[in-house]
């Protein structure tokens, strides 16, 4: 079974690498958003399984706030790229359930291994 | 003849009484000649009966010609003639008077005296005088000697002096003090609130009730207390005074005698130094802050760069090109790491080198390792290194490790590769083996290899080689202090 991921990463370059990666690993990418709005519109035109979420997004939005409009919208939850936060961000997100944490370099390995457990956790509900 | 001899006895007793009180007496005619002088007085002068009796006063005792400001000749005879003239006791305010040293050496002795002349009167008229001494030489040198040592101290310290007689509600002042409160250089007695009223307003009442609380301790009893002055420009002065408690009767209020001196010079410094390090404080914070702002950039840059070679990399098909992409991204990724870990441990110059060799080695066994069934051992030491010294090791790990899994372990079943650290002797000691081949014999020199001399020479280090007789290993010593 694959993944339908929402890429929501403000960089161009970044993100296509995160798709490519997504891809190989066998899921499907049904979007790329640069901030808040085209997360919104991405997510109602394709709803995703999941989606990476970068917490820093172009136009001065966050990702924290796109990350709770799909949570409580759609009930989408998220893998955030960002791996320093402190205690305070991590109380602010634990409001929107994360499925995990990975930090930059994005290391192809840990990607795999998170998408994977996502992947049992969706066969499982 | 019993009333003659009465009064022969009466008048022996007075000479006698003459000769042993304590005080100096000469008597003198109207003409202020010398017509008697007691023990007492020829004592004081050290004299001789017979130098003064008959001889006139200020030839006896004629003024110190080396002393300029000698007026005791013209004090005394104005004194005198005001008594003889008047016909009432006069008293002389303390008079320097020095007398003449009747002996070989000649010359003067400096002398303070509490002259009282009194005339004797017969039927209204001046017989005679009796100038009386007391030598107050010993009081008035000690007098003046505490004078001058309060003005000096006064003058050095910028300290005044000053008397608060709670029982009047007035203060003295001293010249020192009349200047300290910004009052015309004088000394003097003022009300009390006047002085109180310069005070801050903030701190009149401690002053109060630092004097009150011991109005009724004993002698000696010792007060102290920081207060600010606000001068009549509006400027403000910082006091600390300490004072004494005197009781001149046991029943009535105490006098206390304090003394200020002017702080503001060190309670300024004190108030700027306290900014200063505040300032201080907010600056490293906020350095720190940028610093670690700045590490998040350089990662999300470098991660950026990573991405970009990534891309490139697959869409570069199968062969050299794909590999060497897929090489320059691993060593971005590599550095990357370090800054992720910079900006992660909150210190933001250092690095923890044994968590980053442990991550750095699962990374690859995950990675490209993982994929030849490669086992990577580490065996990191906890050390901590800045960053200048941190990338270029990452990147020496990250291009042996490469470098065995890629050629040296090629076709190796059950390849291992150990990534060890100790620190000897100031050193770092890197060690990379495996369990390989080593060198193909006469291959190309890779750019592995060469990068890893060129980062060696950057970190001033050494590298040395065994043959691979059960291993092949690579050791690499980096000198961490500087110079």
């Amino acid at each position: 079974m694959s993944l339908r991921v929402l890429i929501v990463e403000d960089e161009f370059f970044i993100a296509l690498d995160l798709q490519d990666q997504v891809e190989d690993l066998g899921h499907v990418v049904t979007g790329i958003a640069r901030d808040v709005g085209s997360c919104k519109t991405c997510a109602e035109e394709q709803p995703p399984d999941l989606a990476l979420m970068d917490l820093r997004l172009a136009n001065g939005s966050s990702g924290i706030d796109a990350s709770r409009w799909l949570y409580e919208v759609l009930g989408v939850r998220c893998i955030f790229i960002s791996g320093n936060l402190d205690d305070e961000a991590r109380e602010v997100l634990s409001a929107v359930q994360p499925l995990a944490f990975l930090g930059k370099p994005i290391l192809k390995h840990q990607l795999a291994r998170e998408l994977s457990r996502c992947r049992d956790r969706l066969v499982r509900e | 003849m019993a009333g003659t001899s009465r009064n022969l006895q009466t008048e022996v007793l007075r000479d006698a009484v003459f000769d042993a009180v304590p005080h100096g007496y000469l008597v003198l005619d109207p003409e202020f000649n010398i017509i008697d002088v007691n023990q007492q007085y020829l004592d004081l002068t050290r004299t001789r009966r017979k130098d003064l009796v008959g001889v006139a006063m200020f030839e006896a005792f004629p003024d110190n010609p080396d002393d300029p400001t000698a007026d005791g000749v013209r004090n005394l005879r104005a004194s005198l003639e005001t008594a003889r003239s008047t016909g009432r006791p006069h008293a002389m305010a303390v008079q320097k008077y020095d007398i003449p040293l009747r002996g070989p050496g000649g010359g003067f002795e400096e002398r303070y005296w509490k002259p009282l002349n009194t005339p004797i009167l017969r039927q209204g008229k001046v017989v005679a005088l009796i100038h009386h001494v007391r030598d107050v030489t010993e009081e008035t040198l000690f007098r003046r000697d505490q004078a001058i040592r309060l003005r000096s101290a006064q003058r050095l310290n910028d300290l005044a002096f000053w008397e608060y007689d709670p029982s009047t509600e007035t203060i003295y002042v001293s010249r020192a003090f009349a200047l300290m409160l910004g009052l015309p250089e004088r000394e003097g007695t003022i009300p009390a609130p006047e002085c109180f009223a310069l005070m801050h307003a903030e701190d009149r009442s401690n002053v109060h009730a630092a004097f009150e609380q011991e109005v009724h301790s004993p002698e000696h009893t010792t007060v102290a207390f920081t207060h600010r002055l606000v001068l009549e420009d509006g400027t403000t002065r910082w006091l600390s005074s300490h004072g004494e408690l005197v009781r001149d009767h046991r029943e009535a209020l105490p006098r206390f005698i304090v003394v200020s001196l002017d702080i503001t010079a060190s309670k300024e410094r004190e108030e700027k130094l306290a900014e200063t390090l505040e300032d201080r404080d907010r600056l490293l914070a906020q350095k720190e802050a940028l610093l670690g702002e700045v590490n998040h950039r350089i990662k999300n840059s470098l991660q950026l760069v990573a991405s970009i070679l990534n891309t490139d990399a697959r869409r570069a098909g199968d062969g050299e090109v794909r590999e060497r992409l897929e090489g320059a991204a691993s060593r971005v990724r590599a550095v990357t790491s370090v800054h992720e870990m910079l900006y992660r441990s909150n210190e933001v110059k250092t690095v923890a080198f044994g968590d980053y060799l442990r991550e750095l080695c699962g990374n690859l066994a995950a990675g490209d390792a993982g994929r030849d069934g490669v086992e990577i051992q580490c065996e990191p030491a906890e050390v901590k290194l800045p960053a200048d010294k941190a990338i270029p090791l990452a990147l020496i790990v990250n291009e042996l490790a490469t470098n065995a899994i890629k050629h040296g372990l090629a076709g190796v079943p059950h390849g291992i590769i150990r990534v060890a650290t100790s620190l000897e002797a100031g050193d770092l000691v890197l060690e990379v083996s495996d369990n390989g081949t080593g060198k193909v014999e006469g291959a190309k020199e890779g750019l592995g290899t060469g990068i890893i001399r060129g980062l060696v020479g950057q970190l001033g280090a050494s590298l040395s080689t065994s043959p691979p007789v059960t291993r092949h290993r690579v050791v690499i010593r980096v000198p961490l202090q500087a110079g």
